[in-house]
C-alpha cells in the first residue's frame, strides 16, 4: 500500500466523518432552534399538573367586630393516593380494613384489649398487629353504610344516618376511586375524628402507611345558632351549580367540585368576598403520573377571603331572638314561629334579623343526615326560612300608614278632617252580601276622629271609610282603578326590598288586575274552582268594594313581609323621608388588615314627600305607644318613655277562613327614640295573637335594653351575649310574663 | 514515511529577565525522539473534559428530582474514570507494536469471551440480550472489548499482509470480521454489530482493498440487510426500532411500533425543547419526570440537549470532534500500516457510536443500543473507550522511535 494511496484513503474517512458530524449539527439546529419553543410548550404541558390548594374562607363579624362565623381546625384522616397506589393489593385491603375498624370505633365505648387505649397490655408488635386487625374486622364489616360527609346536602343520604362514624372498607373504596377528589392530594376519608383516634393514627403510623392525619379549616359558629338565617351556611357545590360552573368558572377564584360555595344568606351573597383565592401548586408528573417534584418557583400561595362586616350589632340580635323565643314559650302561647327584624332608620342598615324557629349551622358542617335535613326542611315548619324576608304575612293594621299615605296623597282626607267611626260602617247601598258591605271595628266606637286618633286607637272604620271613597272614585274614572294602591307601593310595599339577602319574597298588594289574573288563572287551570260555574267566575273577576276596604287596612291577601314593614316606618321616622334599600354589610376587608374593600353607603331608592302630614302621622304613631287609649299603651307602661321615647302601631291579622280558623298573627312595628330615632323594629308572631299581646311585648323586650343603657348603640360593650346557643326560653318567658300585655289590635 | 513532515515545536525564547528555565514537560533525559516528549495532551486533555462531561450528565439524569440527590451513579463513573485513566496510561506505555505479535491471542480471547457470554451458565442476560457478564457487582459486556479485539486483530493481520491483498487475504479478513459480527449477532445485539460492519468497511478501505471490491461488499451488505429485516430471524420489537425512524410521520403500524415511536417522540422532545441554551443544568423536565427512557446510558444525549440546549450539544460535539480528529491525526501519522489501521478502526468506532447515539436520539437513526463514547453511563464501554485511546496515544507518541 502506498503512502499517497493510504493518505488519500484517510482523507476519505475525515470527509465522512466532517459529513456525519455536519448532519448532526444540521438536525440540532433544526429541532432545537426551529422548533425548540413548540417542543418546551407541549414538554411542560405533558409533564405538570396543577393542585389547586384551598383557600381559608373570610370570616363574618358584626359591626363592633365581634366575630360571627370563624373558621375552625378540623383533623381529617386523608389517604396519600400517589402512595398507596403503589402498594401491594394486599397491603392496601389490610389497611383499608383496619382504617376502617379505627374510625369507626366509637370512643366511649372502648372495646376490651382495644389498641386504642395507646400503652395498654398489647405493646408487642405482632401482638398488638394481630388484635388490631381481628377486633376491627368485625365492626368495620357489620357498620352500617356511613353517609358520605361531604354529601350534597339534601342529597342521596344513606338511610342509616344515626352512626355518621362508621367507616366501612366499601366507603373507603368507593371514596378512594371518587373522581371529585383531586388524585394529585391526599383524598379524605373521615373528618372531625375525635381526639383518641387522632392520637392513635399517629402513634400507631407504622400501622397506617400512606394516611395522612391532617388539620383543616371549615366553619365554627361562635354563637350556635345566633343569626343562623342572616349568616346561612356554606355546603358543597350542588351538581347544578358545579354544571354552571365548570362552563363559566369565576375566573380570580376557580371553582372545584370539591368546594363548597355559601348557600345562603350572608355566607351566599357575599360569597366573591368571603370566598378565599386558591392557591396554585404545580408538580411534575412522570409518564405514570406519579409525582416527581413540586416546581416551588411557579407555587401560588391561597389567599384568605376577605371579612364581612356585618351591620347586625349581635347584642340587639340577641334581644331579638330572645324577645322571640321568650313570647313564643309564654305561657297560653301557641305560636310556634315568628321573625322579628331591626333597622337604622337613618341608613337602612339592619341591626338585627331574628326568625323562629332556627337551627345551629354548626350541625351543617362538614354534611348532614337525611334526618337533620328533613326536620330543617319540613314544610311545616320551615326552619330554614328566613321569616323576616322570604316569608310575607298579612300587614294588618300596620298597613295603616301605607293606607293613610296613600289618602292624603290621593285627598281622600286631609289630616284635620274629622269622621265618624261609630264601630261599624255600610258600605254598599244597598248592601249586598258577597260584597262584604258590612265592616265593623274590632274595638267598638271610637266617636268623631281625626287622622293621628284613628292611628291610635287603631279605627277599622276609619280606614273601610279609606278604602271606599277609593273605590268609588276609581269607580268614577276620577283616579285609575289602581291608583289606591300604586301609592301604598310607593312606600316598597308589594316589591323586593332589594335587601343583600337571597330569597326575598316581594309581598303583594292585591289590585283589580292582580284579582283578575289570580280568578283567570284559577278558572283556566280548572273550572271545578268555580263549581263550572262561569257566573262565578266573572264575579270573582270583579274588584268588589270590600276589597279595597279590606285593603286600606292591611287585609285581603294584603302580604307584607316584617322587613318590608319596617322599611317603610323608617321612611316615616327619619326626617328626610328616605326610603331605603336596606343591607347587612357594613363594611368588607381584608382578612387580618383594615383595608376596606368595600364600603356601605346608604342608598336611598326614593324620598318620600311626607310635607305636612308627617307630623299628625307621628303624633299617631307615638299616641299608640304613649297615650291611654293607644292599642300598645298597656304593653309600654312600665317602658321608660321618658328617656327613650317609643313610638308604634299594632297590627292582628285574621289568617285563614272558614274551617281553616287559626288565631290570629300578631304584628308590630315601633321605632325610637323621638325625634330623631335611631332604630325601627318590625316583629311578627304567628299565632301570637293581638299585635299587643305578643309582638308589642316582643318589642319592648328588644328596644328596653337600648333604652335602658344596657346596649349602647354605636359603642361595644355593656351586655355581653353568652357564646353558644344559650338562649333559654323558659327563663326569657318569665321576663316576657312581667310585660303588660293589651287585648286589642 | 511521514516523518519528514514534522517539524519540532520552536522552543520558547527567553525573553525578559523574569524567565526561569522550562523543559517541556515530556522531555525524558533530553532525548528528542522519546515517546514522552510525544504525548498528545490535546487528545487526553479532551478525553478528560469528554468523561467529565459525561459524569456530569450522568448525575444529572440519576440524582432524582429532589433532595436527597442519589450520588451512586456518579461516583461509579468518576470510579470508572479513574480506572479507565491508569488502563489508558498503561496503554500508552505499552509499545503498541509488541501488540503485532500479541494480536491472535487479543483477538482470540474477545472472541473466546464472546462465545463463552452465550452460553447461559456463564452469560446474563438483559432485555433479551445475552450479553454481560456479571463479575463481582460489575457486569462486563464484551461486545464492547470485542470491538477493540476485532480491530487489532484487523490491523494485525492486514501490516502482516503489506498492502498486498488479493481476493483470499481480502476473505481472510472478512472472516476475521465476520465471526465476532456473528456472534454479537447472536445475543442479540445489533447496534454493536451495526458498528462493526461501519468499521470493518472503512479498515478494508484503508487496509488497501480495491474499490470495485468495496462495491460489491456495500451491495451484499444491502441484500443482507434487506435479507435480514424481511425474513423473520429478527424479533418484532427490533425490526420495529431499526424502521421506526423511517417512518416518523406515518400511521402507526403495531404496537412495538407505536412504543418505540413514543420513546423516540418524547427523546426528540426532549432534545427540542432545550432550544438554544437550555432549560439549564439538573433543570430538564423530560430528565425529571422520566419521559425518555435509558436515559442515562444510550439516551443520554437527551439530558445533554434538554438542559444545556444547542450550545451545550454544541460544545459535547466539538470536544468528541477534536477527539476524533486527534486520533484520524495518530492514524495519519503513525510510523506503520499496523499504527495507522489501529486509529483508523478506533476513530471509525467512536465516529459511528457518536453518529449511531446522537442520530438515534434525534431520530435521524434508527434506535439501537449504543452508548454515546465517554458520555454514556457504563463500564465496558467506558473502559472500552480509554483502552482505545490509550492505543492511540501508544501510536502517536511513538510515532519517531
Amino acid at each position: 500500500m502506498s503512502t499517497d494511496n493510504h493518505r488519500h484513503r484517510l482523507g476519505l474517512l475525515a470527509i465522512a466523518a466532517l459529513s456525519l458530524f455536519g448532519a448532526l449539527f444540521a438536525r440540532l439546529w433544526f429541532l432545537q432552534i426551529v422548533e425548540g419553543a413548540d417542543a418546551s410548550e407541549q414538554v411542560s404541558a405533558n409533564a405538570t399538573r396543577t393542585v389547586i390548594v384551598p383557600a381559608a374562607r373570610g370570616r363574618i363579624l358584626d359591626r363592633h367586630n365581634v366575630v360571627l362565623v370563624d373558621n375552625q381546625v378540623s383533623t381529617v384522616v386523608a389517604i396519600d393516593w400517589q402512595k398507596y397506589r403503589d402498594m401491594e393489593e394486599d397491603e392496601q385491603s389490610e389497611l383499608l380494613q383496619r382504617l376502617s375498624a379505627t374510625l369507626s370505633r366509637v370512643p366511649e365505648g372502648e372495646v376490651e384489649g382495644d389498641p386504642a387505649a395507646g400503652d395498654g397490655e398489647d405493646e408487642g408488635d405482632g401482638a398488638g398487629d394481630e388484635s388490631t386487625t381481628t377486633t376491627s374486622t368485625e365492626p368495620g364489616v357489620e357498620a352500617d353504610p356511613a353517609v358520605d360527609p361531604t354529601a350534597v346536602v339534601g342529597g342521596d343520604g344513606d338511610a342509616a344516618a344515626e352512626d355518621s362514624r362508621a367507616v366501612t372498607v366499601e366507603f373507603l373504596e368507593r371514596r378512594l376511586n371518587d373522581l371529585r377528589f383531586n388524585h394529585f392530594r391526599p383524598i379524605p376519608v373521615a373528618d372531625d375524628i375525635p381526639v383518641e383516634t387522632e392520637i392513635y393514627l399517629r402513634e400507631q403510623a407504622h400501622l397506617f402507611p400512606n394516611v395522612v392525619v391532617d388539620r383543616q379549616t371549615v366553619r365554627s359558629y361562635p354563637y350556635g345558632s345566633l343569626a343562623a338565617h342572616l349568616l346561612g351556611y356554606v355546603g358543597p357545590l350542588s351538581d347544578e351549580q358545579w354544571e354552571k360552573l365548570e362552563a363559566d368558572n369565576d375566573p380570580v377564584k376557580p371553582y372545584e367540585q370539591a368546594d363548597e360555595i355559601g348557600k345562603t344568606g350572608v355566607e351566599a351573597t357575599y360569597e366573591k368576598y368571603l370566598r378565599g383565592t386558591p392557591g396554585r401548586q404545580v408538580f411534575e408528573v412522570d409518564r405514570a403520573g406519579r409525582i416527581v417534584r413540586e416546581l416551588v418557583d411557579r407555587r401560588v400561595e391561597p389567599q384568605p377571603g376577605d371579612d364581612v362586616h356585618l351591620s347586625i350589632d349581635i347584642r340587639i340580635q340577641y334581644k331579638a331572638e330572645e324577645a322571640l323565643a321568650a313570647q313564643l314559650a309564654r305561657e297560653g302561647s301557641v305560636a310556634k314561629s315568628g321573625a322579628a327584624v331591626v333597622v337604622d332608620p337613618r341608613n337602612g342598615q339592619v341591626r338585627a334579623m331574628a326568625s323562629w324557629p332556627t337551627y345551629d349551622p354548626q350541625e351543617l358542617v362538614g354534611g348532614i343526615s337525611q334526618e337533620l335535613w328533613d326536620r330543617l326542611t319540613d314544610p311545616a315548619t320551615k326552619v330554614l326560612s328566613n321569616r323576616t324576608i322570604q316569608e310575607a304575612y298579612p300587614a294588618a293594621s300596620t298597613f295603616k300608614l301605607a293606607s293613610s299615605y296613600a289618602a292624603l296623597r290621593l285627598g281622600i282626607v286631609t289630616p284635620d278632617e274629622v269622621v265618624s267611626d261609630p264601630g261599624y260602617h255600610q258600605l254598599c247601598d244597598p248592601p249586598r252580601e258577597n260584597d262584604g258591605c258590612l265592616k265593623t271595628n274590632s274595638g267598638g266606637a271610637n266617636g268623631p276622629i281625626t287622622l293621628s286618633t284613628a292611628i291610635k286607637v287603631s279605627s277599622d272604620v276609619y280606614y273601610y271609610k279609606i278604602g271606599e271613597a277609593a273605590f268609588w272614585r276609581a269607580e268614577r274614572g276620577e283616579i285609575s282603578e289602581d291608583a289606591f294602591q300604586q301609592e301604598i307601593m310607593g312606600l316598597g310595599y308589594g316589591a323586593r326590598t332589594g335587601i343583600d339577602l337571597t330569597g326575598e319574597s316581594a309581598g303583594r298588594v292585591p289590585t283589580p288586575e292582580s284579582n283578575r289574573e289570580l280568578a283567570d288563572s284559577l278558572w283556566e287551570r280548572s273550572h271545578e274552582n268555580y263549581d263550572n260555574d262561569e257566573a262565578a267566575w266573572k264575579d270573582a273577576r270583579r274588584w268588589k268594594i270590600g276589597y279595597s276596604a279590606d285593603v286600606a287596612i292591611g287585609q285581603f291577601d294584603t302580604l307584607v313581609t316584617p322587613l318590608q314593614s319596617a322599611m317603610a316606618y323608617s321612611a316615616l321616622a327619619n326626617s328626610q323621608g328616605e326610603l331605603y334599600r336596606p343591607s347587612v354589610l357594613d363594611h368588607v376587608a381584608r382578612a387580618n388588615s383594615a383595608t376596606v374593600v368595600k364600603g356601605y353607603a346608604k342608598e336611598v331608592t326614593r324620598v318620600i314627600e311626607w310635607g305636612g302630614w308627617r307630623q299628625p302621622l307621628l303624633d299617631g304613631f307615638a299616641g299608640v305607644t304613649q297615650q291611654p287609649g293607644g292599642t300598645g299603651y298597656l304593653t309600654f307602661q312600665d317602658f321608660p318613655l321618658s328617656t327613650f321615647p317609643v313610638s308604634g302601631k299594632t297590627g292582628t291579622a285574621e289568617v285563614g277562613d272558614g274551617a281553616d280558623q287559626r288565631r290570629d298573627n300578631s304584628l308590630f312595628v315601633a321605632y325610637g327614640p323621638n325625634p330623631d330615632p335611631t332604630l325601627v323594629v318590625s316583629v311578627m308572631i304567628e299565632a301570637g295573637g293581638f299585635g299587643s299581646e305578643s309582638a308589642a311585648p316582643a318589642a319592648y323586650m328588644i328596644l328596653e335594653p337600648i333604652a335602658n343603657g344596657e346596649i349602647v348603640q354605636d359603642q361595644p360593650g355593656g351586655f355581653v351575649v353568652p357564646r353558644g346557643a344559650s338562649i333559654d326560653p323558659e327563663s326569657a318567658a318569665i321576663v316576657a310574663d312581667g310585660i303588660g300585655r293589651g287585648t286589642t289590635d | 514515511m511521514t516523518a519528514t513532515r514534522y517539524k519540532p515545536r520552536v522552543p520558547p525564547q527567553r525573553t525578559g529577565p523574569q524567565t526561569t528555565t522550562r523543559r517541556p514537560i515530556g522531555s525524558f533525559r533530553g532525548n528528542p525522539s522519546s515517546p514522552f516528549r510525544h504525548v498528545d495532551l490535546l487528545l487526553v486533555g479532551c478525553v478528560f473534559l469528554a468523561t467529565s462531561f459525561g459524569a456530569l450528565m450522568v448525575y444529572s439524569t440519576t440524582r432524582g428530582a429532589t433532595p436527597p440527590y442519589e450520588t451512586g451513579f456518579l461516583k461509579r463513573v468518576i470510579m470508572f474514570m479513574i480506572i479507565g485513566a491508569v488502563l489508558m496510561a498503561a496503554t500508552a506505555l505499552f509499545d503498541y507494536r509488541r501488540l503485532r505479535d500479541y494480536w491472535p491471542f487479543i483477538y482470540g480471547g474477545s472472541v473466546a469471551l464472546l462465545v463463552l457470554v452465550l452460553v447461559p451458565a456463564f452469560g446474563e442476560s438483559r432485555s433479551g440480550t445475552q450479553g454481560w457478564f456479571q463479575v463481582g457487582p460489575f457486569q462486563l459486556q464484551p461486545s464492547e472489548l470485542a470491538k477493540l479485539g476485532m480491530i487489532i486483530g484487523f490491523a494485525g493481520l492486514a501490516s502482516q499482509f503489506r498492502g498486498d491483498l488479493d481476493t483470499t487475504r481480502v476473505l481472510m479478513l472478512l472472516g476475521l470480521c465476520g465471526l465476532p459480527m456473528g456472534l454479537v449477532m447472536l445475543q442479540p445485539d445489533l447496534g454493536t454489530t451495526l458498528v462493526s460492519v461501519a468499521v470493518s468497511f472503512a479498515l478494508l478501505l484503508v487496509a488497501g482493498v480495491r474499490p470495485r471490491v468495496l462495491g460489491v461488499l456495500a451491495v451484499g451488505a444491502v441484500l443482507i440487510t434487506t435479507l435480514v429485516l424481511t425474513s423473520g430471524v429478527l424479533k418484532e420489537y427490533q425490526v420495529a426500532r431499526l424502521t421506526t425512524y423511517v417512518r416518523q410521520d406515518q400511521a402507526v403500524t403495531s404496537e412495538t411500533d407505536e412504543a418505540t415511536r413514543y420513546n423516540l417522540d418524547q427523546a426528540k422532545l426532549a432534545v427540542s425543547s432545550g432550544g438554544l441554551t437550555g432549560q439549564g443544568l439538573f433543570n430538564g423536565t423530560q430528565t425529571r419526570t422520566g419521559m425518555v427512557p435509558e436515559q442515562r446510558t444510550d439516551f443520554i444525549f437527551t439530558a445533554v440537549g434538554e438542559q444545556l440546549g444547542f450550545v451545550g450539544c454544541g460544545v459535547l460535539l466539538g470536544l468528541l470532534g477534536v477527539i476524533v480528529w486527534r486520533v484520524w491525526r495518530a492514524a495519519q501519522l503513525a510510523r506503520d500500516d499496523f499504527g495507522t489501521l489501529l486509529c483508523t478502526g478506533i476513530m471509525v468506532m467512536i465516529v459511528i457510536q457518536i453518529f449511531e447515539n446522537i442520530g438515534m436520539t434525534i431520530g435521524i437513526m434508527p434506535i439501537t443500543g449504543i452508548p454515546l463514547p465517554f458520555v454514556s453511563y457504563g463500564g465496558s464501554a467506558l473502559l472500552t473507550m480509554f483502552l482505545s485511546i490509550g492505543l492511540v496515544l501508544s501510536v502517536h507518541m511513538r510515532r519517531f522511535s
